[in-house]
């Protein structure tokens, strides 16, 4: 299925060309080439690589919630705190 | 941690193509139990690259399944919609998958702007509306701010993509010498990757016999669903028609197009007719023709059971619903891709087909090209004859997305 992932932005390349995301303990690099203005803290949609556009943490969480009853999450740990400086723990 | 997205995995040894998938093909069980309304809200949010074009077939199973009259607006507010969704897919893919085999740079700049004017196209022609509401009617779209939107954007693609409006290019470009003259004459990436594959002689690579997916209708579709979970799991993870894989894909919409139809004679379903058709359909977008499509007349199908069918980006996209007291009791979705990625579909076959044109120490970036001809809407890891590389450890997602595969 056509599913980009909800991950929150930990890090930015200097460049700003490039920033690193996490989704739980996982963290991976993705280009900010399509959006503008992101920030550390910000939330995501990664697909293929590239960040697509910024979601709310309500939209991250809802999204993810459905990927964890599709059984896809299935090594993470539940929850969402509400702040969380580390990344989107799930 | 595994991709959520799930990942196709492709092998490729002189003996054979292997395919094999771990795309979350039954994600739509997540909506069972679920009423319409939460449904119809959550749909978009779990299938978000092409979230158009699923919450408009959702509209349509629901709608049939509760047996809502279209609406006539409403339908044709949705099919512009989707077909906004499919230019900035494709758009995505000639953008940024293109330059890669040419060693030049992503256009992101042009993509940005893309997905900001196909943003502001779908806001202009969904003015006051909710348009993927079960039941819905349309109010009057803004048709000077749409309009305006899809001139930007021809103007964003006669600059990037056709060097010429595409209403010309279409005109103009009609077989492989004039092709090959546009190509030779135009400095824009789509123009330099057809210049590149005619020269290299690929034109015809990746041609197989696995045929274009015919017009289906609902209740065809319904009986090969099947009424039993395994049946349908298996259906939607590895479709076949008449027992032979199928393709459904920009190819097979535009086949009977003047240039697809001239270059498929000489190169039936090979890598230039897939580039060709590609750039062809974005033309036929952006002079607000629509992505071709069957209208299959509406079945009769049992009560409390819709099943639709949208052209998406990449081909048919099919969603059957059961609806019993206002709950969803069962919910089935097949894509373009698991019909295009079969173990034994167009792209096994295709790539088959390469090895035997060209020496396996030649392929890899012709393999690429492939598949990203076809578009699988994934990530994809290959493992290729001869070589070191392994596929990616499960768990290993440290830039495993980005540009690693080129």
């Amino acid at each position: 299925m056509c599913l980009a992932i909800p991950a929150r932005i930990t890090a930015i390349d200097p460049t700003g060309e490039t920033a690193t995301v996490a989704l739980g303990a996982v963290s991976k690099d993705c280009s900010l080439a399509l959006i503008e203005d992101a920030a550390v803290g910000d939330y995501v949609l990664i697909h293929v690589g590239y960040a697509l556009n910024r979601i709310s943490e309500e939209e991250a969480t809802q999204t993810l919630d459905l990927m964890r009853e599709m059984g896809v999450l299935d090594d993470l740990p539940d929850a969402l705190p509400a702040a969380d400086p580390s990344g989107l723990t799930v | 941690m595994t991709d959520p997205a799930g990942k196709l995995h492709i092998s490729l040894d002189p003996a054979a193509v292997t395919i094999t998938s771990t795309r979350p093909v039954r994600a739509a069980k997540v909506f069972v139990g679920r009423d319409v309304a939460d449904t119809v809200r959550l749909l978009p949010v779990l299938f978000n690259i092409c979230g158009t074009a699923q919450s408009a077939a959702a509209a349509a199973a629901i709608e049939q399944a509760l047996g809502l009259a279209p609406d006539r607006r409403i339908a044709e507010l949705r099919r512009h919609l989707v077909d906004t969704e499919t230019l900035r897919e494709h758009l995505w893919r000639i953008l940024l998958d293109w330059p890669k085999f040419l060693s030049s740079d992503p256009d992101a700049a042009a993509m940005t702007q893309a997905m900001r004017l196909t943003i502001a196209r779908r806001t202009a022609l969904s003015s006051g509306t909710d348009p993927f509401a079960p039941g819905a009617s349309a109010a009057a779209p803004d048709q000077p701010a749409a309009g305006q939107a899809r001139e930007d954007l021809a103007a964003l693609c006669t600059e990037r993509l056709f060097g010429v409006t595409p209403a010309a290019w279409r005109m103009r470009v009609d077989r492989l010498d004039t092709l090959a003259v546009w190509a030779a004459d135009t400095d824009t990436v789509a123009a330099r990757l057809v210049r590149q594959v005619i020269a290299a002689g690929q034109a015809g690579y990746g041609r197989c016999a696995v045929g274009a997916l015919p017009d289906l209708s609902a209740a065809d579709l319904d009986r090969h669903l099947g009424a039993d979970a395994a049946t349908t799991d298996d259906f939607v993870a590895r479709p076949v028609w008449a027992a032979q894989p199928r393709e459904t894909s920009p190819l097979t919409r535009q086949q009977d197009q003047p240039l697809v139809r001239n270059l498929a004679t000489d190169f039936d379903n090979g890598l230039l007719p897939r580039l060709a058709a590609q750039l062809t359909e974005v033309a036929r977008l952006l002079s607000d023709t629509p992505v071709p499509t069957a209208q299959p007349t509406p079945a009769a199908l049992a009560p409390g059971l819709g099943l639709s069918q949208v052209q998406a980006a990449r081909g048919l996209l099919v969603h059957r619903v059961h609806i019993r007291d206002g709950r969803i009791a069962a919910y089935a979705i097949l894509a373009p891709t698991e019909w295009n990625f079969h173990p034994r579909g167009v792209v096994a076959a295709g790539l088959r087909h390469l090895l035997q044109q060209c020496g396996a120490d030649r392929i890899a970036p012709l393999v690429r090209l492939f598949i990203a001809a076809v578009d699988p809407c994934i990530d994809y890891a290959l493992d290729l004859p001869g070589s070191a590389r392994s596929l990616p450890q499960v768990g290993d997602t440290r830039n495993a997305e980005l540009n690693s595969e080129f």
